[in-house]
């Protein structure tokens, strides 16, 4: 049988965040280290997507700019930071001058929140304590953050929590084809749970862009279906600072670059004029980056093979019996 | 057995780093973070665990990260090739709430005597002085894990009366209050390792009292370091230094570079190696 001709989503980043993020979204994004997608938040900046509310398991570096504006009015998170490096700088000042309000959790609930989501039930019980801050701490989303419910089976207390559906999620993967079937590999972070499933579309950001058989040969990896990607795009580099499996290690001296440049206004400014506002698309972003420190500052990134042997899925031969 | 070499040569941060492995028992299955308890785990590795499983919140199950290099972060590269098993965040933490977890650690901005650690924010939660990252997984390892170790660096204004935030439980108030607020039994913080000490939970109060205190460190210099009127042993010990064999280790194996040890010094490297065209 023939496959029939499918329609590509392939488009560019300006026109991906233009078409398919709206002001007052609530936008999922992932973790991030390794593969955030930073390469869309510089764009998210740039369009300045506005009253957007950001729901996320933990934050690392890559998201920091998006704090920079008032861009973000609302976080539902566990953990905004920059691992050894510091402290999520912009994010930290926002907060403690109540620019941004905020709702905390455990990482774990908030992919427990996300993956109720993602099955589409309303309340999702919860493993957490009811003598911490966790719970007795409400923020942005107030009264709404939590019940306690006496399970129907044991009668023991028991906490829920609302579940979350996202408007739309950005996900950076190493391959995708042009429909948006997502493959990625190594640490999958918030990926082989497929919490981002919950959004209800999803923009998928690719180091490469690879034709639907190499994606079907090996079908274990992919972390999401062609039919929840609105958009596809081909974004080598998307993830810098940040690593991406296979591709490129994590720059640290960029990360702590980045978290020196951010310790007041006036120094993060600088830095998002240079890095943000100063160009128009990572491809220019990695050419800015060469030409600051040079080719082999960014080549040094590149890691050392480390190959997977290959498995045999085994097809059906065509007779019955 | 080998009669041990010890070292007078070290800092404090170290002897800290080598009492937190000194912690891990072989064959735990352990929840590591980035940072001092990391290496620890490590330490713990290559010394007197060497079953022990190393784990963390990206999802590596059995990590294996020194065949490569000192981690930057439980995501990074060295963590995964190697590995036994990935799966990501909620797939470590359903094991974890499952209860098959031995040993978490726990650090963060400040500490009061029932081991309530909060890591979220000082000041108003909504307006605060401070922020902080946040819980991260730290909530659930101190809730989950069979025990839990707390790596402090010992000030007065981290060892405080009452912590700004509960991010990761403790004892609450004392006896029988994780159990109250739905934690299981038998669980909670075993030992505090500090810059100045070694500090334990009492069996029947739950209230934080000083162990021992690491050579040249006197028990007076441990109270000074703490807001409230800290407990202190009836015999109060000395901790074992560190072996030679051990600082060697930290410092050639563990981190060579000083990412986590020699911080202030490494960063500065590090932006001026990137600048230097």
């Amino acid at each position: 049988m023939k496959q029939p001709a499918k329609e590509s989503k392939i488009m560019s980043m300006t026109e991906a965040i233009s078409k398919h993020v709206n002001d007052g979204d609530t936008l999922y994004l992932p973790w991030g280290a390794p593969g955030g997608p930073a390469a869309a938040v510089h764009e998210l900046i740039r369009q300045g997507k506005k009253d957007l509310t950001v729901v996320s398991m933990a934050l690392s570096g890559y998201v920091d700019p998006l704090f920079y504006g008032d861009q973000v009015k609302r976080i539902i998170t566990a953990w905004v930071g920059t691992e050894l490096v510091g402290l999520a700088q912009i994010f930290r000042r926002k907060v403690q001058n109540a620019q941004v309000a905020i709702e905390d959790y455990a990482n774990f609930h908030v992919g427990m929140m996300l993956w109720g989501g993602r099955a589409n039930v309303p309340f999702i019980p919860v493993p957490v304590d009811r003598a911490s801050g966790i719970l007795n701490e409400k923020g942005c989303l107030g009264d709404k953050k939590y019940s306690i419910v006496e399970c129907p089976f044991t009668g023991k207390k028991t906490v829920i929590l609302p579940t979350f559906q996202p408007d739309v999620g950005i996900i950076h993967v190493q391959r995708s084809d042009a429909q948006g079937n997502a493959q990625t590999w190594g640490t999958h972070v918030d990926f082989k749970s497929e919490v981002h499933l919950a959004c209800k579309k999803l923009i998928v950001t690719a180091e490469e862009i690879v034709d639907s058989d190499v994606i079907s040969h090996d079908p274990d990896r992919t972390m999401c279906p062609a039919f929840k990607v609105c958009a596809v795009v081909e974004a080598p580099w998307g993830a810098h600072p940040e690593a991406m499996y296979g591709h490129y290690d994590n720059d640290l001296a960029y990360r702590i670059y980045f978290e020196h440049s951010t310790y007041d206004d006036e120094n993060t400014k600088k830095w998002m004029d240079e890095w943000v506002f100063g160009v128009k698309s990572r491809d220019e972003y990695i050419a800015h980056y060469i030409e600051k420190f040079g080719y082999s500052k960014l080549m040094r990134l590149k890691p050392m093979p480390f190959y997977s042997g290959s498995v045999n899925y085994g097809r059906p031969k065509p007779e019955v019996f | 057995m080998k009669e041990k070499k010890y070292s007078t040569d070290y800092t404090l941060t170290e002897l800290m780093l080598i009492c937190a492995a000194r912690q891990v028992r072989d064959k735990d299955i352990v929840f590591i973070g980035t940072g001092l308890p990391f290496l620890a785990c490590m330490l713990a590795k290559n010394t007197h665990a060497p079953h022990l499983v190393p784990c963390s919140e990206q999802g590596q199950i059995d990590a294996n990260p020194l065949l490569w290099r000192t981690p930057r972060a439980i995501g990074d590269m060295a963590m995964t090739a190697g590995a036994m098993m990935t799966t990501d965040l909620l797939g470590v933490m359903h094991r974890l709430s499952y209860g098959e977890f031995d040993l978490g650690f726990i650090s963060g901005a400040q500490v009061d005597k029932y081991g309530n650690v909060n890591s979220t924010c000082i000041g108003d939660y909504k307006k605060p002085k401070v922020r902080f990252p946040g819980s991260g997984g730290a909530n659930p390892i101190a809730s989950w894990t069979k025990r839990h170790v707390l790596v402090f660096v010992h000030r007065k204004h981290q060892f405080v009366e009452k912590v700004d935030y509960i991010t990761s439980p403790g004892y609450f108030t004392g006896p029988g209050a994780r159990e109250a607020a739905g934690l299981p039994a038998g669980t909670g913080p075993v030992a505090v390792i500090t810059t100045l000490g070694l500090l334990k939970f009492d069996e029947k109060t739950k209230e934080m009292y000083l162990c021992a205190v690491h050579p040249k460190v006197t028990v007076e210099e441990v109270k000074k370091n703490t807001s409230w009127d800290l407990k202190v042993a009836k015999n109060v010990e000395q901790t074992e230094p560190p072996t030679v064999e051990e600082i060697r280790m930290v410092r050639e194996e563990l981190d060579p570079f000083g990412i986590y040890l020699k911080r202030e010094e490494f960063q500065k490297k590090a932006i001026e190696f990137l600048m230097n065209k």
